[in-house]
């Protein structure tokens, strides 16, 4: 077993633990970029002592797949509409808010937009180049994993 | 075995054991949805992993405990990363829509294709069918023990927020 190794797995549990538990809540961003800043301090640091080439690139791996991951679920957790459904009706009967109101479609464009997938969706929704490939590659990717569109 | 591969191939064992897992389970379980295949994924991953490690050279009690927690962050980063990436790929609203705007529709046209109202019905209908949401004699939902603790994980996550961010 390699002992530098534990110890940066260690690290890396520990500030993904106290993230999660402290500071995820408070954070406008669905990447957490200092955390993964605080990772590669830690990798930087098992790098220095393992001097291990196939050790360091696992390191840099697993760091990124964990912030991968983290950020994917977080970003589940704090923006799943289920979840704002199940929050929703844990509210008193006079206190909820319609089911249909967690559905924003308007956010959506805007989003689309911000991510240069769309011209000013203000009157018409138009596909910009950009907007047209990613369409194509999520296409792609939906056909070679045979998975369906449900959102 | 190379030196490098002897002494530190055995990091690779919980990335290579998740990689199997999520190939075999793609190969195997296409078509199905992804939650009806999860025991498929976590399965074969935990068997290849057993594989791998019995394949390796015996070791004393103690490296176990160690090695163990570095192929259980291993493995279940990599599953988290997967998971994570399929499921926004099926349920991304915002990758929907995309799927539905190659004639430039207007706003109003796309609420109306997207249909809020039926999408709204059915993620509540998943609520009530998985027991997250009971019904009460009075027709009203309300939450039970089992979403008690989903919102308990909730409040870690985005406070008592309703809205989502």
């Amino acid at each position: 077993m390699n002992i530098n190794a534990l110890a940066y797995v260690l690290f890396v549990m520990a500030i993904f633990v106290v993230h999660f538990l402290f500071f995820l809540r408070h954070s406008p961003h669905i990447l957490p970029k200092k955390l993964f800043f605080a990772g590669v301090v830690g990798w930087c640091v098992f790098i220095a002592y393992d001097r291990n080439l196939a050790s360091a690139i696992w390191g840099l791996l697993l760091l990124c797949v964990l912030t991968f991951g983290y950020a994917n679920a977080s970003a589940f957790l704090r923006r799943g509409i289920t979840f704002a459904l199940i929050q929703n009706h844990r509210m008193p009967p006079a206190e909820r808010l319609p089911d249909e109101s967690f559905i924003q479609i308007r956010e959506r464009i805007t989003e689309m937009e911000n991510h240069g997938w769309i011209e000013n969706g203000a009157a018409q929704v138009v596909l910009t180049p950009t907007g047209r490939k990613t369409l194509r590659i999520y296409r792609f990717i939906l056909r070679v994993l045979g998975a369906e569109v449900v959102g | 075995m190379s030196g490098v591969f002897a002494i530190d191939g055995e990091l690779w064992i919980g990335f290579l054991a998740a990689t199997i897992g999520v190939v075999v389970s793609e190969v195997i379980g296409r078509g199905r949805v992804l939650y009806g295949r999860l025991f498929l994924l976590v399965g074969v991953t935990v068997a290849a992993w057993a594989t791998l490690r019995l394949l390796g050279r015996p070791r004393s009690p103690e490296m176990w405990v160690g090695s163990l927690l570095i192929d259980a962050v291993s493995i279940g980063a990599a599953l988290l990363a997967w998971f994570g990436f399929r499921v926004h790929l099926s349920n991304s609203i915002t990758l929907n829509l995309l799927t539905m705007l190659e004639d430039s529709p207007t706003p109003d046209q796309l609420e109306g294709r997207y249909g809020i109202a039926s999408q709204t019905r059915k993620r509540v209908a998943v609520l009530q069918d998985s027991g997250y949401l009971d019904r009460t004699p009075e027709q009203m939902l309300v939450i039970n023990p089992k979403s008690r603790l989903v919102l308990a994980i909730l409040k870690i996550a985005r406070g008592n927020r309703v809205r989502p961010l």
